[in-house]
């Protein structure tokens, strides 16, 4: 049994299919175009497919991971084409990598994330919005939100958890592009619009309305600053 | 990046909003400078359940085969969606364009069930095309039905422009191309009906009036003397030339969204060789013919590397009634078991020979086990010819339980035509001698606790049935029964039943006439929509409109039909004819069974087509 590492594009209509959704469209895409899945043993046999943490029903993804066993050995590049042959419009692959026996899964790799928003701001200008934030974040104080976590909601302080914030800024009217980087992965995660829905309440409190447009995910980073392509 | 109709920022805040924005695999778009038809292929329930159905997603394949013509699906929005629709002034839009409907050539709709009409009324308020037919102008497209429902055409007839009777395989390639040369013509909407209405099986309800009797009674429908050179005074059911080779599409949409039935369906054969008396389906799609088995192992074959499907399901009436059912299914497993699909055979009667086919099967997959003996007692089976024995029933689940399987499910109806308290008794007793047999089984072993559920329907007589005069017991009635089941049902058996009010209604409007037409518009106009389903339907609102209108739906739901009156569907013909189903019923009154199609011919009717059982 060898793995795979197919890194793909969501985006399209895919952006509104869930989770479990995903999991048999791969699973039919591969039997499409007969990619020899490992299947998993016992009452229920299902393929064995490892993804990355789900990306929340609406956001668009350049950086989205799936590790594929296959009982059969490929070339990656035979591995790709096969799979680009047959996966439906939205979900476009980008890379395939053959992983190294017993290599982590992406989520116990990636440390951060890197996204791109955009938002409408009300109440305040976007520049205003953007100083008064940025000024509150170099002050590197605790900022505490009450976050929801496995065990429930809880107070977490969010400011170790930003590692950039309103980067490649793109200003139109009321509109407000940015790049922002959060802790993601299986010890921290943090989503960029409770950072920045966070971020708002604690500087403007009710004052200033947010409205989170679109989200696209860009990339991984690795405790290295690598991905994990 | 793909433009959707309904803006980003509502497709965020409702339920799967994979629902509406389509480009699932294999759905088709074309280039429009090419089309010359544009149809809007309707389903008046949500997206889930109207991709779960097999022929709903064969006409769309078949339509679009034709270049000119593109045919695109178009669902109920779910409230959620309707009411951000409405509130903001947008139209109801076809999935593969993502455009209103209201500017296509044709709207059909597929029905499936009478509780879906308003959703029918409201999907044609939605994308703004008046919703009688006589409310339409030149500009609008024309609005037609097909389906089983669509055989009691009265209900509606002031709705649809017209119907296809029959099946769709057959009678819309044609019903396309008429309409494209009427087009072409640029003849006006009533010529342009007048073609339509000569196509062998379609039935235009405005060329025709229902006569009443001062008790309100139909006795008559008339062919208005204006279009007497068109309209035919029966309407013929058209069924396809040769099943064998009939269209069966090799791919189908795959939706990206969970779906009720997500699967490949085989259809194996239409029709059914029983007769089981209370059955629409056994009548209306008869004579039975079946596909040979090299056939669909072939087309199996080219549906799981068109769709990827992790799953195949045969699709019939009755599984086991399939002749060369071992043949086939060894050559499908061939098939699906390298592939991990698995496969399902739903609906087989239970005999050592189908458990060991599903001992095979299971192989990918172990379910649970379904039995329908519909009646608690011999005497009421052989009343509605449902041909199950209780020492067969007995067996099979011996059988079963041997197998492995602690999971059983038994099928019921209730209400049924000379059924007796003792027959309601027998439900439970029946139920209680399944859970018999699991005990023996297993006795003294340690066993998984049984999983036995009874599963109690209420019947409803319908049009083109030898119950079609019957009487539907009352909503106390319906509750007094399901009582006595349950007092009488061991504790260690699961019981559903099914909601009394919904039954009813369904009653009043299967066997319904024209001016029920007025009643599903008001119940509309009060806010009723997806009424099959009961966390929308409302009772009251239905009896209101019934009040609105001075009609009385137990007229229509428990009033005894006397065999000789004319009834609102005798202008239809199916084949079946009512000198047959006259004789089922009187055979049904003394309990007398009538053999199956392959035992023993009984003359229904259905010979005239000349095909399938009937000529083999």
């Amino acid at each position: 049994m060898t793995k795979y590492r197919l890194k793909y594009c969501k985006e399209s209509g895919m952006r509104f299919i869930s989770h479990l959704d995903l999991l048999k469209l791969f699973s039919r895409a591969a039997r499409r175009c007969r990619l020899p899945l490992s299947y998993s043993h016992g009452f229920n046999p299902h393929p064995e497919l490892v993804f990355n943490a789900p990306l929340p029903l609406g956001v668009t993804s350049e950086a989205e991971y799936v590790d594929l066993s296959l009982d059969e050995e490929l070339l990656e590049g035979e591995c790709f084409s096969l799979l680009a042959s047959s996966l439906p419009e939205g979900i476009r692959p980008l890379s395939v990598r053959k992983l190294a026996p017993g290599e982590a899964t992406v989520m116990k790799y990636v440390c951060a994330c890197q996204y791109r928003l955009l938002v409408k701001v009300q109440g305040t200008t976007p520049d205003e919005f953007v100083t008064a934030i940025q000024t509150k974040l170099s002050k590197n104080e605790p900022i505490l939100i009450m976050k929801k976590s496995k065990s429930g909601v809880k107070e977490t302080d969010i400011r170790p958890l930003i590692r950039a914030f309103f980067e490649d800024l793109e200003i139109e009217q009321e509109r407000l592009g940015f790049s922002c980087v959060t802790a993601a992965g299986n010890v921290m995660n943090l989503r960029p619009e409770v950072a920045l829905a966070g971020l708002s309440q604690h500087v403007f409190g009710d004052a200033v309305q947010v409205d989170v447009e679109e989200i696209h995910k860009v990339r991984y980073y690795t405790e290295d600053g690598g991905s994990p392509d | 990046m793909k433009n959707f109709y309904i803006p980003e920022d509502i497709l965020k805040i409702v339920e799967k909003p994979g629902r509406y924005t389509g480009g699932e695999l294999n759905s088709v778009v074309k280039d429009l400078s090419k089309v010359d038809v544009r149809m809007a292929l309707c389903f008046a329930d949500n997206y889930d359940i109207g991709m779960s159905h097999l022929g709903f997603k064969l006409l769309y394949q078949l339509l679009n085969e034709r270049e000119n013509v593109w045919c695109e699906r178009v669902f109920a929005p779910w409230p959620d969606l309707e009411d951000q629709m409405r509130a903001r002034g947008y139209h109801l839009f076809a999935l593969e364009s993502q455009q209103e409907i209201r500017n296509f050539d044709l709207i059909a709709f597929s029905l499936q069930y009478e509780m879906s009409y308003t959703n029918v009324l409201n999907m044609l308020d939605l994308a703004g095309v008046p919703l009688y037919t006589k409310d339409r102008g030149e500009q609008d497209p024309l609005v037609f039905a097909g389906g089983p429902s669509a055989n009691n055409t009265e209900p509606m007839a002031d709705f649809f422009d017209f119907y296809n009777l029959g099946e769709g395989e057959e009678m819309l390639p044609e019903i396309v191309e008429t309409y494209q040369s009427c087009k072409k013509a640029g003849l006006s909407r009533t010529e342009t009906l007048r073609k339509i209405a000569q196509i062998e099986g379609v039935y235009v309800p405005s060329f025709y009036t229902p006569v009443f009797d001062a008790s309100g009674k139909q006795i008559r429908l008339d062919v208005k003397s204006e279009y007497a050179d068109v309209a035919p005074a029966r309407i013929r059911k058209r069924i396809v030339e040769d099943f064998e080779t009939a269209y069966f599409p090799d791919k189908f949409v795959v939706p990206n969204v969970e779906v009720v039935h997500d699967r490949i369906m085989l259809e194996i054969f239409r029709g059914c060789i029983r007769g089981c008396r209370f059955c629409q389906a056994g009548f209306i799609y008869r004579p039975v013919r079946e596909r040979s088995p090299e056939r669909l192992i072939a087309l199996a074959d080219k549906l799981i590397a068109s769709t990827g499907y992790e799953e195949l399901s045969m699709l019939s009436l009755s599984t086991s009634d399939y002749t060369k059912l071992g043949e086939l299914t060894d050559g499908l497993l061939d098939i699906t078991v390298p592939q991990h699909v698995s496969l399902a055979l739903p609906s087989l009667r239970i005999d050592s020979f189908s458990l060991d086919l599903m001992q095979k099967v299971s192989a990918v997959r172990k379910s649970g086990l379904t039995f329908a003996p519909e009646a608690g007692t011999q005497r009421l089976r052989d009343v509605i010819n449902k041909g199950v024995q209780e020492e067969d029933l007995l067996r099979s689940c011996r059988l079963a339980f041997e197998g492995g399987w602690n999971n059983v499910k038994l099928y019921f109806m209730l209400g049924l035509p000379f059924e007796t308290d003792e027959d309601v008794v027998g439900i439970a007793e029946l139920a209680g001698k399944v859970l018999k047999v699991y005990d023996e089984v297993h006795y003294g072993r340690k066993a998984r606790r049984p999983e036995i559920t009874v599963s109690v329907s209420t019947f409803v007589p319908k049009p083109f049935t030898p119950f079609q005069w019957a009487p539907q017991i009352d909503i106390p009635e319906i509750r007094r029964r399901q009582d006595l089941i349950k007092r009488a049902l061991n504790r260690r058996i699961n019981f559903s039943w099914h909601d009394p009010e919904t039954t009813v209604l369904e009653g009043a409007i299967s066997r319904g006439d024209r001016r029920i037409g007025k009643v599903i518009y008001d119940v509309w106009k009060m806010g009723g929509r997806f009424d099959a389903w009961s966390d929308y339907m409302d009772y009251d609102r239905w009896m209101a409109a019934f009040g609105k209108n001075d009609l009385d739906a137990t007229q229509f739901n428990q009033r005894a039909r006397e065999i000789d009156e004319f009834l609102p569907w005798d202008h239809v013909d199916v084949g079946v004819t009512k000198n047959f189903l006259v004789r089922e019923y009187e055979r049904a009154a003394r309990a007398e069974v009538t053999p199956n199609c392959r035992a023993k011919c009984s003359g229904c009717g259905a010979a005239t087509y000349k095909r399938g059982i009937c000529v083999d």
